[in-house]
């Protein structure tokens, strides 16, 4: 099926869950430790900082942490790449972040894909919206005497379980998840945008504490997690859009 | 730029004095006394200076656009391999590998500043550096106009590779401890 929509932005990012301290990612570290050079350094911007969290936005890519929940010390480090082209230098970052907590405790991993794709005409764009979710059940229920009456997605999810092989043995109960989540767009950082729509995918790969010893850490089952599959989910990710946004 | 009232002051006080001097040189009577001449002869000084200072620091005037995105469309990218270095001639000797394939496709000589000066620094035997072709893309912010413009431009460029390893971590932490303990015998 030909895509009848243009891919306005792609960000793709990893996402990692675990006992990580928002101060070893602050643009003074990464420079220290020559990850990133003079320039990237000067021109980073650091939006948040706090014990809990850290915000920075460099020119090609972005680091992100925050606390998973209220009740846990655990904090989702997010690694972003903003510059398609830079996907190369993007790795060597993220495998540097991962040998430098080698010994750092992590339960899960994630590769997110996340596109803003444009429509070409509202009805493009309506059509997209009716084939993920029908309005006729909605409307029936809700407005079956108005017929005209206004009603559209805000925000769609769905989740697959399995869908991905995991680098060890997953205990009962625990498994490899594929999150797809579809949502409208009016702006984008820089512009306002007609008949735009947000679609991320996440893949996402727990590291069970059974699989963890001595000898092999979390962190070496997250590398191992990323040998496997960042190039291909990468690519995977793109095709599987045209499949699911073409209308 | 917004001129607020207290700037337009002394502005206005630098164009009265203006008009004072000039009755003064066609040698008409001056009505005010020397020392009010002087007081506002300073001020009209003092504005012309401050005039000149925003105009130099390009607070609003010149600093039209801003960058907002730089994103790179690349034709090829391949990793490199420095062979030999020469520090005298500044220039290296690479072995150029196809980043997909691990082909080697050619050999290539690249002098130091083709690369950025923090670059330069990591440059030794056997290092990886990449070799980047392409197309630039430049989002700016104009704030005159409020809208934002792109500009494409090709490039050529080496980057580094740059990577984490705990020996080479540990080494400058071991080389620091040496020189520190060198200075206690010297």
């Amino acid at each position: 099926m030909k895509p009848n929509f243009d891919v306005h932005q792609k960000h793709l990012s990893v996402a990692f869950l675990g006992a990580f301290n928002p101060l070893n990612f602050t643009p003074d570290w990464l420079h220290k430790y020559e990850l990133i050079s003079n320039k990237d350094f000067k021109e980073a911007k650091i939006q948040q900082l706090n014990i809990d969290a850290i915000q920075v936005q460099f020119t090609w890519f972005k680091i992100e942490m925050a606390p998973v929940s209220f009740n846990t010390a655990d904090k989702r480090l997010m690694v972003t790449l903003i510059d398609e082209g830079s996907y190369t230098i993007f790795k060597d970052l993220v495998y540097s972040l991962i040998e430098m907590h080698i010994t750092t405790s992590a339960y899960a991993v994630g590769i997110n894909s996340t596109y803003t794709i444009t429509n070409r005409s509202r009805e493009d764009w309506d059509a997209l919206g009716h084939k993920l979710v029908p309005k006729d059940h909605w409307r029936s229920v809700f407005t079956p005497a108005h017929e005209d009456s206004k009603l559209g997605i805000t925000h769609v999810s769905m989740r697959l379980d399995s869908h991905k092989e995991s680098v060890v043995n997953l205990p009962e109960g625990s498994y490899t998840e594929l999150n797809v989540t579809v949502r409208p767009l009016f702006k984008s950082e820089t512009q306002t945008l007609d008949f735009a729509t947000s679609i991320n995918f996440n893949y996402h790969f727990p590291i069970p504490d059974s699989s963890v010893s001595s000898t092999c850490s979390a962190m070496d089952l997250v590398r191992k997690t990323l040998d496997i599959h960042l190039d291909t989910l990468k690519e995977e990710a793109d095709i599987k859009l045209n499949e699911l946004a073409s209308v | 730029m917004v001129l607020t009232a207290e700037l337009l002051e002394p502005v206005l006080n630098s164009s009265d004095i203006k008009t004072e001097l000039n009755k003064a040189s066609s040698g008409l009577r001056v009505v005010e006394n020397e020392k009010q001449i002087l007081s506002k002869l300073n001020t009209a000084i003092d504005v012309e200076t401050h005039l000149e200072s925003i105009n130099a620091s390009n607070t609003f005037d010149v600093v039209e656009s801003k960058v907002v995105t730089q994103s790179l469309d690349l034709e090829a990218e391949y990793y490199c391999v420095a062979a030999s270095i020469s520090r005298e001639n500044q220039i290296l000797e690479a072995r150029v590998y196809d980043i997909h394939s691990n082909s080697h496709i050619m050999d290539l000589e690249v002098p130091f500043d083709e690369f950025s000066r923090d670059d330069q620094a990591l440059i030794k035997e056997n290092a990886i550096f990449y070799w980047r072709i392409g197309t630039e893309t430049t989002t700016s912010f104009n704030e005159k106009k409020s809208s934002y413009s792109k500009q494409n431009t090709t490039f050529s460029s080496f980057k580094m590779r740059r990577v984490f390893t705990r020996r080479q971590f540990h080494k400058s932490k071991i080389d620091k401890r040496v020189a520190q303990l060198k200075t206690l015998f010297s």
